[in-house]
């Protein structure tokens, strides 16, 4: 399987923020990245989502399809009510205005807001803005998803069901997603895989893979994981983890 | 996956107006009383001078009534709207055109900024002369002027609505490979519109102002020449008549443009406190 990214080399003018990083992904897998704040994560998502052009290294994406990509911030149109957003992407597979709108209102019923599908961004609640932005994601059929903290800003209830939502549709449609979180709680419940990153410039300092099934993830199964990951020093060192492990696990689990 | 459904509030799912509709009455009814001690005003004043300084506003009505029967009421406004139009039309393609490539190419703008401030700077009157030495006395000279007075208005705008775009949601339209006219109408568009159209309604109430006073000086036809007649005459009553017609023609355009952007930015309306969920 070719990797995703080969040898990344990324600067910034003179600054160089990531420093050789190779990913590999496989269908129906959620890759979770982190790594302290300003360290390159949303950069690898950008030269992912194509924004970006590393300054040495491949990205190879075209070969999986469409690529997704749930920003942290929704940004979504103003000038468009829930339904067109969720539309937008299906405009540039060349699908008729109609047809768009009809799957946007059943992704939208997915989402749980079919009854706001006439309402414009402004009138939306943060929960409700990052629904849209999932769907409008989920619209283009993407084979990769890219999820940058996309539930840092949510009420604890929302957050868990737009992380389930996010894992179901991740199996059901056999895709690829990498998802850049600061919750090492939400990595474990979620990654099939967590890759830990160094502070600036970025490279991969542990990688971890989950030995459990999505759905076997019980509360004692993360906090062994949690305990375990956190015993790793370079863990500890890359996230910043200063606190004693038991204050660290019950705030991550509480 | 099941979601909790929405919680059903007490507000309207359609966008809102800003202003609630008894406050709009109040609104309506202010203006109509000062509208009725303004002609009150001017009816006292009436009676302290000669109907040539200040003729009463019956004899602005009669005068009034006396044109709306005349077909060269009609040929002015035909004339003056002509006019209005052509050189509106004019100055949204010359300067939309130049706004947007000045916008898409930062290199054009320095190029170009310096000749829409010489044209913004330059008073109408004095473009009315250079096109009556260099044109001759015409319908040319509205045209131009109104184009010329609008032109740079209708460029800044449509430059700064092109350069004001959020990158954030380029982004957004580069991820989801949104190309050409589907960028355009999904981004470009919305936002050079909800920008430019203020724009638009303030050029056009300055449209019908420039294109009357070319009028006055330099055409034969049009609501401005009718005027210079009335003012010949010494016929003060129609030339109010005149003035009554021509603001009526400002705020029949000017509402019509509001409508439209009304109609055509509807997410405008929507008021931040009607926030679900």
């Amino acid at each position: 399987m070719a990797p995703l990214l080969d040898q990344i080399y990324h600067r910034y003018g003179s600054r160089l923020v990531v420093e050789n990083i190779t990913l590999t992904a496989k269908p129906g897998e959620i890759i979770a990245l982190m790594g302290p704040s300003g360290c390159g994560k949303t950069t690898l998502l950008n030269l992912l989502a194509g924004l970006l052009q590393p300054t040495a290294g491949t990205v190879d994406v075209a070969s999986t399809g469409h690529t997704a990509y749930v920003f942290q911030e929704p940004r979504l149109l103003p000038w468009y009510t829930v339904v067109e957003n969720i539309a937008l992407g299906l405009a540039a597979q060349g699908i008729e205005p109609r047809r768009r709108h009809q799957l946007a209102r059943t992704l939208s019923d997915t989402v749980g807001l079919a009854a706001a599908n006439h309402l414009y961004p402004p009138q939306l609640s943060g929960g409700m803005k990052q629904r849209v932005n999932l769907a409008r994601a989920f619209a283009v059929n993407p084979s990769l998803l890219l999820l940058d903290e996309p539930f840092s800003s949510l009420d604890l209830g929302t957050r868990q069901q737009l992380q389930q939502l996010v894992m179901t549709w991740v199996q059901q449609h056999r895709i690829t997603a990498i998802m850049v979180t600061h919750d090492l709680g939400e990595a474990v419940v979620m990654g099939d895989r967590l890759v830990v990153l160094s502070p600036s410039p970025a490279r991969v300092v542990h990688h971890w893979c989950n030995e459990c099934l999505p759905t076997d993830r019980d509360s004692a199964y993360i906090f062994r994981a949690l305990s375990e990951l956190q015993s790793q020093p370079e863990i500890a060192a890359s996230l910043n983890l200063r606190i004693s492990h038991h204050t660290t696990i019950r705030s991550l689990t509480s | 996956m099941e979601f909790q459904p929405l919680r059903e509030k007490a507000l309207s799912t359609e966008p809102t107006l800003p202003t609630p509709r008894r406050s709009r009455l109040w609104s309506v009814l202010l203006g109509l009383g000062t509208l009725t001690a303004l002609l009150g005003l001017w009816q006292w004043g009436a009676g302290y001078y000669t109907s040539v300084i200040l003729p009463p506003p019956g004899a602005v009505a009669m005068a009034l009534q006396a044109l709306v029967q005349q077909a060269r009421l009609w040929i002015a406004i035909a004339a003056t709207t002509f006019h209005v139009v052509t050189g509106f039309t004019l100055a949204l393609v010359l300067g939309g055109l130049l706004g947007l490539t000045a916008g898409r190419h930062p290199w054009v703008q320095p190029a170009v900024t310096p000749i829409s401030v010489a044209l913004l700077g330059t008073p109408p009157i004095a473009w009315l002369v250079l096109t009556m030495v260099w044109f001759g006395l015409g319908h040319t000279n509205a045209i131009s002027t109104v184009a010329v007075t609008v032109g740079p208005m209708v460029f800044a705008g449509v430059a700064d609505a092109v350069m004001t775009l959020d990158p954030y949601l380029l982004a957004v339209a580069q991820v989801y490979q949104l190309q050409g006219k589907a960028r355009f109408q999904a981004l470009y568009w919305p936002h050079m519109i909800s920008r430019l159209l203020p724009v638009l309604v303030t050029g056009l109430g300055i449209a019908w102002r420039v294109s009357i006073m070319s009028e006055v000086l330099a055409t034969p036809t049009g609501i401005g020449a009718e005027l210079n007649t009335a003012r010949a005459n010494l016929d003060t009553a129609e030339v109010m008549a005149w003035v009554v017609i021509t603001i009526t023609l400002v705020l029949a355009s000017d509402t019509l443009l509001r409508q439209l952007q009304r109609w055509l930015l509807p997410w405008q309306r929507v008021r931040p406190m009607d926030i679900w969920g």
